[in-house]
């Protein structure tokens, strides 16, 4: 039985006291943890966090359900 | 091979109790000398004679109980290494991972009825290395602690590539603790004058993240203590130029004041 796959995504986040962005979040992601962290950016506002998350988990959902697939048994 | 920091620990006596095959009995004699668990810069197991090959399940036993530094009950171990198992299949998993480790192996091991723990006077290499940090966080380090030598050790990661959950919150304390001291070391060594190794311990942490402002700003003092107007102008410029690349953002105001209007030299 093929095993499932794991997404997973890290961030890692910080503050620059005296920058006018202050906020840094590094994301590390994969959509299949098998793979290792394969992306990494930074950034410094959380709407774009909260964008770049939202896609992750899309193309989480999207790996899982072409998994799926191709895991389909072909009827005889 | 990289250095280890070896922490010597007292022998203890624990019961024996032996229930089946995956039970070892309690050997009186310690282990090999020398042997140590590596967690930094990926796994190692290794006794004065050699490097000890494991298999990844023992890897893995091997590096929680070297991070926990306690005895962990067998439940909680197979529930830590397997979390999606039923508690039947982590526990068969656990016995197999016991077994699998073979008797060199087995020998940093210290197992009965109920726990797991490293065996007695095997050393981890991440327990110096926190010990080491520490001390330079602290008011007085000791002098072998202000070497060049240190950077290489504050420069290695906590099992690099494991993505286990217990690795990873111990991974991210384990790089800021070495963030802060590499900037430690270098504040320490720029202060006995010794330039050319504060600047190695500075360069050490920005390569270790090159977004971390406070890290540029350490190398830029090391430059501006040394008199190094024009290295410490060069340091601003690739810090400006990276965050204007890769963020949209200027330096903070703390690393531009680090400048008098006099210390800015205009590259040519």
């Amino acid at each position: 039985m093929p095993a499932d796959r794991v997404g997973l995504l890290i961030i890692r986040a910080w503050v620059e006291a005296g920058s006018a962005s202050p906020l840094r979040a590094q994301l590390r992601w994969t959509t299949d943890v098998g793979r290792g962290l394969e992306n990494s950016i930074t950034f410094v506002d959380v709407e774009t966090v909260q964008s770049a998350v939202a896609e992750w988990l899309h193309e989480v959902l999207a790996a899982g359900e072409s998994q799926g697939e191709g895991d389909a048994v072909t009827p005889q | 091979m990289a250095s280890r920091m070896h922490t010597e620990r007292p022998e203890s006596q624990f019961p024996v109790t032996a229930l089946g095959s995956d039970f070892r009995r309690e050997s009186p004699h310690p282990p090999p000398a020398g042997m140590g668990v590596c967690l930094l810069d990926g796994f190692q197991l290794a006794s004065a004679n050699g490097r000890i090959a494991v298999p990844g399940s023992g890897e893995r036993l091997l590096a929680l109980l070297s991070l926990t530094d306690r005895a962990m009950r067998r439940a909680e171990v197979a529930g830590t290494l397997w979390p999606d198992a039923s508690e039947s299949r982590a526990f068969g998993s656990l016995r197999s991972a016991v077994s699998r480790l073979g008797e060199a192996g087995r020998d940093a091991l210290r197992a009965d009825a109920v726990d797991l723990a490293l065996a007695p006077g095997v050393s981890v290499d991440l327990r110096g290395a926190r010990a080491l940090a520490l001390r330079l966080l602290g008011a007085e380090p000791r002098e072998s602690d202000l070497s060049g030598d240190v950077v290489a050790v504050l420069s290695r990661d906590l099992l690099p590539g494991w993505y286990d959950d217990w690795v990873l919150i111990e991974a991210e304390d384990w790089r800021q603790l070495r963030l802060h001291a590499l900037e430690a070391l270098a504040r320490h060594l720029c202060e006995a004058g010794r330039f050319g190794e504060a600047a190695l311990a500075a360069r050490a942490s920005v390569r270790s993240e090159p977004l971390r402002e406070s890290a540029h700003a350490t190398l830029i003092s090391v430059h501006l203590a040394e008199g190094n107007q024009w290295e410490a102008t060069c340091q601003l410029d690739r810090l400006r130029s990276l965050l204007r690349e890769e963020l949209g953002v200027e330096p903070s105001g703390r690393v531009l004041a680090l400048f008098t209007p006099a210390e800015t030299v205009t590259p040519r």
